[in-house]
């Protein structure tokens, strides 16, 4: 079985090298208390300063996103080995698990959290779904394979 | 649905690895198959069949409640 919208087997061991590049970025960036990346004098439609005065922008944040989400994309959605039909339906499975995890994790922050901490919350969102699949799917691959082993 | 996918195995004396690489396969995916975790697609059953030489039928079978 053909299976699409997969990144190939090799690109895991890259997507771990990407995660680990952006939680030590992050790592960094706290542990030192300094900004890395500023574009001096950047002129954004957001700030409103097209015409107006310039500001310092940090793209520390901003990069942060792009290792840590590509990273997890490309971990979670790159094929096994042997990438076949039940493999796929384990993927599906624990993709919607996660869905539901997450949204139950997210209602019960909704009513337990309120002010700027929620907002702490929706960020952490972006790629908490991701972290539970990821975890459901190698869980689930784990344990079929100790059987095998067995 | 049943199989007699163990007994065909044993009497063709080939592993589960041996199966799997035949036709493409993990072998998570034949031993899942074995234990009636995962029924397997048509096109997965009958490369199975081909590889026993025998109809589907005589390797796959329906049970009560399908």
């Amino acid at each position: 079985m053909k299976s699409r919208f997969l990144f190939p087997h090799n690109w895991r061991l890259a997507g771990y090298v990407i995660l680990f590049i952006g939680l030590a970025f992050i790592g960094y960036a706290k542990f030192t208390q300094t900004e890395v990346f500023i574009w001096h004098n950047l002129r954004s439609f957001e700030s409103q300063s097209i015409t107006g005065p310039s500001i310092n922008e940090c793209f520390d944040d901003e990069l942060q996103s792009l290792f840590l989400i590509t990273g997890l994309i490309v971990i979670a959605f790159s094929k096994e080995r042997i990438e076949d039909e039940h493999i796929a339906q384990l993927r599906l499975e624990s993709l919607q698990w996660a869905i539901y995890i997450n949204y139950a994790i997210f209602l019960i922050c909704l009513f337990a959290v309120y002010g700027i901490n929620f907002f702490g919350i929706a960020l952490y969102n972006v790629i908490t779904p991701l972290i539970i699949f990821i975890i459901r799917f190698r869980w689930l691959m784990y344990q079929e394979r100790k059987v095998v082993a067995a | 649905m049943k199989n007699t996918l163990r007994i065909e195995r044993a009497i063709k004396n080939i592993t589960q690895a041996d199966l799997a690489d035949q036709i493409g396969v993990s072998r998570q995916t034949i031993n899942t198959i074995e234990s009636n975790k995962y029924v397997p697609s048509t096109v997965l059953a009958l490369k199975i069949a081909r590889v026993f030489e025998k109809p589907v039928e005589s390797i796959f079978s329906l049970e009560e409640g399908d």
